[in-house]
């Protein structure tokens, strides 16, 4: 079960920010990580080789596809995609984080 | 969110996962070099010099190489990876200690085997289990009588016209078939065959009533049996129904046999059916069915002399509310009814008790000998397995006593205790499955070892001939025997090698580091020391019993069986055309044998000697007088036509041999035996005096001469008084046995002499062809099968528990090694500390023999069915064995002694 395994919540929002990337196109590891950091503004420190273990645990969950592939400048790199399932669980994934974060901020405003 | 097609989506993933596993790092590894490379390339856009950029980008990413094993353990299935590690760590450890290893390896493939291979053995042989359906409903009905002539023993079959009126005395018979037998001469007829006659095969054929196949409920596997239509002939003679063996031997497992036409001596036969290998008839040797009311017809002056329609088995199945104590009172009230109505026989005791009784059918068919059998084997191979299971778990308390300052630095460095035991299973499960694989070959091995001897019992009077034990049994080792015996030392070694390891690392964990740790180790030591003396017992006990079967093995080699079988071939004749074989053509043949070369001398008799199938008849004249019904036993009756004495090498006390005129003609003159003498005239010469048996209807024959005591029935059998009778005008046609002695070997000689009476009779069958020696083997086949398995569990058993008398005594050495040193140090002699070794271990070799003394005395009760020649306590085999196992003790204490003086004082004292 997803949840169970996340016993942490950053591993679990990863997982998720991931998928959102990817559905904007298929990219490969480096640019996952180049987009979360700009994207966050240097925010979100993410280091990141633990991209790659959780790339992993969502190619294994079925989540992501994974193809090599070359780069614009005719380099071997490993692209990932995302596939229906994955798209199913992002879209589940951001409905779950924005009810908690609701539940957050509720809390928040009224103490 | 997960459902099974995930799961197994998952699965299938991981699976792939391991199978290309090489190429996932591979690829992993590239990945991660391209993601550090662009981002050392932007970092150098950045400004950085080309080293520095790299560290920032080395740095951004993370431990590379952490990032690589949590990758791969995404994918990695955790137990799998946690068992191939204890797998590979339990080969390492094994492989550094290779003593231990081989020992414990060796040890449980020995017990594995063993007892495997035996309990193959006893389940192909023993334990059959009737092929029918609802066997356990089928019974034997047999009548009883006071023992006398025809009938040696009590149970006695019935009579065909007996069988008749039985249905209807016993309702609780649901139903009852018979069954008689008889030997034939089968030769294939019909088409096809030339006007060539073939040769003969001897086949045992029971002759049955048209509902025995449907009270048994047998099927069978080609064609179909016999039903009530086939009790009468037909024109084409009789139905016939042949064994899978006979059907492979004789047809060429030919399916085109339905239909074939056969002759059975002279009676025609149409085979309609075969039947499957597991079926074997009543008699478990019976290779041929007939039906019994057709053949008595057609072959009715031959079935004539079988008394009331001939002799045989009634095999009856219960009616679904009858008991066996039912049938049996009903049976035995019809054997009062009957018994008033058919008269006694003429002979045996005047007043014999008649009656009858029901048993179940399996039991009936098991031979007494079985059960004792069975018990002895399976004792034995218990022994053996509790050895082996000792000296198992006395090799795993010395390595987890050797291994706790391992275990305390691996818990203290953060392993689980659960994952410590995992690991300590695993390794037990290594050693069961490296010591069954071995085990394995030698069960199967052993087997076939086992099953070359050809063990057969002494024939059973009732229903069976000479019972060969391993008939078409199947020696594959019984999977589930074997996964029996893994899971017991598998047990065991959980039991002594995870559970002390464990329970040592609840105890301070400073402590296990140190080597000092000696709290538990009393104990320990204790508990192997419990375990070696009842190893040493145990194989005592095991080494008495094959001292006495081997005593009596060689006390049946060594008895007196009154002939000499060296050099000497016997075979079985019947021929199957009376009239070739008349009495001239059987002296020409025994005359042309006798003159092959090499050949000494030749002599054709009626029964064999070892092989328990002459005839006995009552002695109705000595000298003038009348002899009464039960004033004499009965007596062996032999007819001989050629040279006894010569070709036997019996040799002659009084009197002489038989003159050729005195071959030929009516019998006048008889010899007799040395028990017959005795038995009639008591110590007086009995030359010149006149008796009347049976035989020649009764003739008064002249005693001429006195042959020593030959053993007609069985070599631990006492003699029976024997009348031999010169065979003249005696027809053939129940068959003989030809002995030919040759100067040299006797078997070269045997295809001249298949020849010469293929010539004189073709039609003749010729069987159950053997040597003297062989003749000899057979007959004490059985004592030679027990006394092997005996001795090789024994020896087996005494090398274990000398292994375990070392394996215990090293350890003891290895404990006191400081307390060693530090005495000679001191300035105690070598010769003291050896002799404290020794003390202990004699201790407890003695302990160890007393205790398997007396279990022997105990057991020895099991044996008392097979020994012969020797007591139960016989003193010299205990001697024997009591020296055997002391000095034994004495030889593995030796080593550990020697080592415990050769202690270096000052390394002892600095450990």
């Amino acid at each position: 079960m997803a949840r169970a395994e996340r016993s942490e919540l950053l591993p679990g929002t990863l997982e998720m920010l991931i998928l959102k990337t990817l559905s904007i196109g298929s990219m490969h590891g480096y640019g996952i990580a180049q987009h979360l950091q700009q994207l966050s503004q240097d925010v979100l420190q993410v280091e990141e080789g633990s991209l790659y273990p959780a790339l992993q645990r969502m190619q294994l969950k079925g989540w992501v596809s994974s193809e090599w592939g070359l780069t614009p400048t005719k380099r071997r790199a490993r692209y990932y995609k995302l596939t229906p399932l994955g798209k199913k669980q992002l879209a589940q994934e951001v409905a779950e984080f924005d009810r908690m974060l609701l539940a957050i901020q509720r809390i928040l405003g009224t103490a | 969110m997960t459902g099974p097609i995930d799961f197994l989506a998952t699965l299938v993933r991981r699976a792939r996962f391991y199978l290309h596993r090489e190429r996932f790092e591979r690829e992993l590894a590239e990945e991660m070099q391209f993601h550090v490379e662009l981002k050392a390339r932007d970092q150098e856009r950045a400004g950085m010099t080309v080293p520095e950029a790299e560290w920032a980008a080395r740095r951004r990413f993370g431990n590379a190489r952490r990032i690589k094993d949590e990758t791969g353990d995404v994918m990695a299935v955790g137990w799998v990876e946690a068992a191939i590690q204890d797998a590979r760590y339990t080969v390492r450890s094994l492989r550094q200690s290779p003593a231990f290893a081989a020992v414990a390896v060796a040890s449980l493939a020995l017990g594995i085997g063993a007892t495997t291979g035996v309990f193959t053995l006893v389940n192909a042989m023993l334990l059959r289990p009737l092929p029918f359906p609802d066997a356990n409903r089928l019974v034997l009905a047999f009548q009883t009588t006071t023992p006398g002539v025809f009938f040696p023993v009590d149970s006695m079959p019935w009579s065909y016209e007996k069988y008749r009126r039985l249905e209807e005395l016993v309702p609780a018979f649901a139903d009852a078939g018979f069954s008689s037998w008889e030997e034939y001469n089968l030769r294939r007829t019909g088409l096809g065959m030339g006007s060539e006659p073939e040769s003969a095969a001897r086949v045992r054929a029971e002759l049955v009533t048209a509902n025995l196949f449907s009270t048994l409920g047998a099927r069978a596997s080609l064609g179909r049996t016999i039903t009530a239509a086939d009790s009468s002939p037909s024109a084409t003679g009789a139905v016939a129904v042949i064994s899978e063996s006979l059907w492979r031997r004789h047809f060429g497992a030919d399916p085109g046999v339905i239909g074939s036409t056969a002759a059975l001596d002279k009676l025609p036969v149409t085979i309609i059916g075969v039947m499957p290998a597991s079926f074997t008839g009543i008699r478990e040797n019976a290779e041929m069915w007939v039906p019994l009311e057709a053949v008595n017809v057609l072959d009715s002056p031959r079935r004539r002399e079988q008394m009331e329609g001939g002799m045989g088995a009634v095999i009856a199945r219960l009616a679904p509310n009858a008991t066996l104590a039912m049938a049996d009172a009903q049976l035995k009230a019809a054997a009062r009814t009957l018994n008033a109505i058919f008269p006694p026989p003429a002979f045996g005791p005047r007043n014999a008790t008649r009656s009858g009784g029901v048993v179940s059918f399996a039991e009936a068919r098991q031979h007494p000998l079985i059960r004792p059998l069975l018990v002895v084997l399976s004792i034995a191979v218990a022994g053996v397995l509790l050895i082996v299971c000792a000296n198992v778990a006395g090799l795993l308390l010395a390595r987890a006593r050797a291994r706790e300052a391992e275990m305390g630095l691996r818990i203290a460095l953060g392993a689980g205790r659960g994952r410590l035991a995992r690991q300590l299973l695993t390794e037990s499960m290594v050693l069961a499955l490296l010591g069954g694989i071995p085990g394995l070959a030698i069960a199967y091995g052993g087997a076939v070892a086992l099953a070359r001897l050809r063990p057969a019992l002494p024939p059973n009077y009732i229903l069976l001939r000479s019972v060969d034990l391993l008939q078409g049994a199947s020696l594959v080792p019984d999977w589930r025997v074997l996964t029996f015996a893994v899971a017991i030392t598998l047990a065991v070694g959980v039991a002594f090698g995870a559970a002390p390891a464990i329970a040592a690392s609840r105890t301070n964990i400073a402590d296990l580091i140190k080597v000092a740790a000696s709290r538990g180790a009393t104990t320990r030591a204790r508990g192997r020391r419990a375990l070696v003396i009842g190893q040493v017992a145990l194989a005592t006990t095991l080494l008495v019993g094959a001292g006495l079967m081997v005593r009596s093995f060689q006390a049946l080699l060594k008895t007196d069986i009154g002939f000499v079988p060296d050099n000497m071939i016997k075979l079985r004749l019947a021929g199957g055309d009376s009239v070739a074989s008349t009495p001239e053509r059987r002296t020409e043949m025994l005359g042309r044998i006798a003159t092959l070369p090499g050949m000494e001398s030749v002599v054709a008799m009626n029964c064999a000697p070892l092989e328990g199938d002459c005839a006995m008849m009552p002695i109705t004249m000595v000298d003038s007088h009348r002899a009464e019904r039960d004033e004499y036993p009965p007596v062996e009756v032999h007819t001989v036509a050629g040279d006894m004495l010569r070709t036997l090498r019996i040799p002659l006390r009084r009197g002489r041999q038989f003159t050729a005129r005195e071959m030929q003609g009516v019998p006048s003159a008889v010899m007799l035996n040395e028990t017959a003498a005795h038995l009639l005239w008591n110590g007086e010469s009995p030359i010149g005096r006149r008796l009347s048996t049976f035989q020649a209807g009764q003739l008064s024959v002249e005693v001429i001469g006195v042959v020593a005591d030959v053993k007609y029935e069985a070599i631990d059998a006492p003699v029976r008084p024997a009348v031999y009778y010169a065979a003249g005008q005696f027809s053939t046609s129940g068959g003989s046995v030809v002995f030919a002695r040759s100067r040299g070997d006797a078997t070269a000689s045997l295809p001249a002499i298949r020849r010469i009476i293929a010539e004189s009779d073709p039609t003749a069958a010729i069987y159950e062809v053997a040597t003297g020696e062989e003749m000899l083997t057979r007959a004490a086949s059985s004592t030679r099968f027990v006394t092997t398995l005996l001795s090789s569990f024994g020896v087996l058993a005494a090398l274990l528990a000398a292994l375990g008398v070392y394996g215990v005594l090293a350890y003891l050495v290895s404990q006191r090694k400081r307390e060693f040193g530090v005495r000679m140090a001191i300035g105690a002699m070598p010769s003291s500390v050896l002799a404290l070794v020794f003390r202990q271990g004699i201790g407890l070799t003695i302990g160890g023999v007393v205790l398997g003394v007396a279990g022997a005395v105990a057991a020895s009760r099991l044996l008392s069915s097979f020994l012969f020649g020797v007591g139960r306590s016989d003193a010299l085999t205990y001697a024997a064995v009591v020296a055997t196992v002391g000095v034994a003790g004495l030889l593995a204490t030796f080593i550990p002694a020697r080592r415990a003086t050769q202690v270096d004082p000052v390394i002892a004292l600095r450990d």
